[in-house]
């Protein structure tokens, strides 16, 4: 993704969304938020099963909670940027933890944006379509 | 032809079990493969607990650490609950998973350790305690998360402990979620994670 | 129980605490975890063994099988259990995976002399290893640079005899192409096929149980092992035993296939996920 190359999200094709909580609540939340806007959401439950479908469709942002079991979220942002096919995936992180050396481990593992949780609705919509290019709500 | 049978004593020749004292020397190996087998082998001893978690604390392998906390589900018992109960607020997200899907595995053994961690001052403790009431269906955990909720002031927390009751809660839970939804009108996201809740829940 | 002078009628019901007590005490024996939703299925099968036994009911039944030492009933139960629903070259974009992607993978670290071993598991009644093997022979063009041993295990003695005898019908055989069928079968009458001697020779079959840690430490330095359809049986701690169990088999840098509808991603995190053209397989590191 590059910054001069901004595509709306209509009429182009959907932006596809990769969610990854072990919250099914959560996920949901992602999901219905997100889905009427136009975006194709995608679940996963931990990073290694984020890998996998990464791996296997692309994307145009991974949305990624920290705690997660057997691997969590900056494992799995250091993973995505040392695995070639999809090293270059934007990250959105959202956590419960809020501080500073906890985002400053964020951008180094090469998270693109950090937000603390709960993320409302608002908030949600409009990162999502900034890191993903989409028109803006 | 390339395909070839291996001769007979290549498999199913089962190694004989390692003593003790070998065991307890090899979970300190500088190999990992050393330590996880040690690991594996320890269970069957009495003092196996011991000998694992004296491993655990110093484990930095992934993949060894697994190994451990999967044998101390295996001998399980309190002893095995109290050496998982403290890596709950490790730094390493894994490890705090896997101890806490440990306790969850481990059952009615690991409750008393769940019930004062999820009371526990640091909210991430919180968090990661409620997931040992996962899986525990219909029990005493689920009403202790429910108790715990009307009190409880921070909403990462109730989220998690919302989003574990919608699996383990039963036809009462359904009032304590309304009850929590009706403190804070104001937040979508609160509101969501109820009705999504709800619509989990067993009905009537 | 009252003595009625008459031969009891044979039992039809099983009760919710017979079947809890029956799947307790599968699930401590073996790891394959039954819930409500096989219900009807348990039920049928061990009503079955009750008959067959001659059990006045369940729970005599049920006593049975926790006293019989010679673990024989505890073998036949598992039998009846145990669904083998497979054919040859199912799923063939893994055999694809596997001469394409993995063995080069493989090979390229190998010294030559050194053997390439490849572990069907479980392989119920001999599909799975004879459809690698025919798979090698026909699709890996290094096939005859390599010594391949092909090892085949199954908890089910019953299969595995099935598999030394490797007799199958049409079905089984449908997706193999003619000419395949012509170069490794000996047509036999009724539409039924028989893979040559020579193949039944190459491989290796044995009972183990996976949930058996000790029977797995005989399976060692493996380069390649199928476990389709497998897990899916099993809870979660019993997964992660058996993901345990296959990583110390493996080599480091070997490989798990795992059915289409299997991740290794909620079981364990030990492997490494690879994406191949023809599929997904995970690896263990070489670390």
């Amino acid at each position: 993704m590059t910054e001069d190359n901004v595509t709306p999200l209509r009429p182009g094709p959907a932006k596809r969304l990769l969610v990854i909580d072990d919250a099914a609540l959560i996920r949901a939340y992602y999901r219905q938020t997100l889905e009427p806007m136009g975006f194709v959401v995608e679940e996963a439950f931990n990073g290694l099963e984020a890998l996998e479908k990464a791996l296997m469709a692309p994307f145009d942002l991974a949305i990624v909670d920290v705690n997660m079991p057997k691997m969590d979220g900056l494992s799995f942002v250091r993973k995505l940027r040392t695995t070639e096919e999809i090293a270059c995936l934007p990250v959105l992180m959202t956590s419960t933890r809020d501080r500073d050396s906890d985002i400053a481990a964020a951008r180094a593992a090469g998270v693109n944006l950090y937000l603390v949780k709960p993320v409302g609705e608002d908030d949600l919509r409009l990162f999502t379509s900034i890191m993903t290019g989409a028109e803006i709500p | 032809m390339p395909l070839v049978k291996p001769p007979a004593h290549q498999t199913g020749t089962v190694p004989p079990h390692p003593d003790r004292a070998s065991v307890i020397a090899a979970i300190d190996s500088c190999d990992p493969a050393v330590r996880r087998a040690a690991a594996w082998a320890a269970r069957v001893y009495a003092d196996g607990v011991d000998i694992i978690s004296h491993g655990l604390a110093v484990e930095k392998d992934p993949a060894v650490a697994e190994a451990m906390i999967l044998n101390l589900v295996a001998i399980g018992g309190p002893k095995a609950a109290a050496v998982l109960a403290p890596l709950l607020r490790s730094q390493d997200a894994t490890r705090r998973f896997a101890a806490a899907e440990a306790l969850r595995d481990i059952g009615p053994d690991a409750l008393p350790f769940f019930d004062v961690l999820i009371r526990d001052r640091d909210p991430q403790v919180r968090i990661m305690a409620a997931e040992v009431a996962r899986g525990q269906l219909g029990g005493a955990a689920a009403q202790t998360l429910e108790r715990l909720l009307s009190d409880e002031e921070h909403i990462n927390v109730a989220c998690a402990f919302i989003d574990v009751l919608a699996e383990i809660g039963s036809v009462e839970t359904a009032d304590v979620l309304r009850g929590y939804a009706a403190r804070l009108p104001g937040s979508a996201y609160v509101r969501f994670t109820v009705d999504a809740a709800l619509a989990r829940l067993p009905k009537e | 129980m009252p003595v009625t002078g008459t031969r009891q009628a044979v039992p039809t019901v099983v009760t919710d605490d017979e079947f809890r007590k029956f799947c307790d005490f599968i699930y401590r024996r073996t790891g394959m975890s039954y819930g409500q939703a096989k219900r009807y299925f348990i039920d049928h099968r061990l009503l079955e063994r009750v008959a067959q036994t001659e059990s006045s009911s369940v729970q005599s039944y049920l006593a049975l099988l926790r006293f019989d030492t010679t673990g024989r009933e505890l073998e036949t139960i598992v039998n009846a259990l145990t669904v083998n629903e497979t054919y040859f070259w199912r799923e063939e974009h893994q055999f694809a995976c596997l001469t394409r992607s993995i063995l080069p993978d493989i090979v390229r670290r190998k010294r030559r002399g050194e053997r390439v071993r490849v572990w069907s598991l479980p392989c119920s009644t001999g599909e799975e290893p004879y459809s690698i093997a025919v798979w090698l022979l026909e699709h890996w063009p290094d096939v005859d640079h390599w010594d391949i041993e092909i090892l085949a295990s199954d908890i089910d003695t019953r299969v595995l005899a099935a598999a030394r005898e490797g007799v199958y019908d049409a079905r089984s055989v449908q997706r193999l192409p003619k000419q395949v069928l012509g170069r490794y079968f000996q047509s036999l009458p009724d539409d039924r096929w028989r893979i040559l001697d020579t193949l039944r020779g190459s491989i290796e079959f044995t009972r183990v149980n996976v949930a058996d840690r000790n029977e797995m430490a005989a399976f060692r330095d493996i380069d390649v092992i199928f476990c389709r359809n497998m897990l899916i049986y099993f809870d979660d701690v019993s997964r992660r035993e058996a993901a345990e169990s296959m990583f110390a088999c493996l080599r480091p840098g070997g490989y798990v296939c795992l059915g289409h509808s299997e991740s290794m991603s909620r079981i364990s995190s030990l492997f490494d996920v690879r994406r191949y053209e023809d599929a997904i397989v995970y690896q263990r590191p070489f670390t």
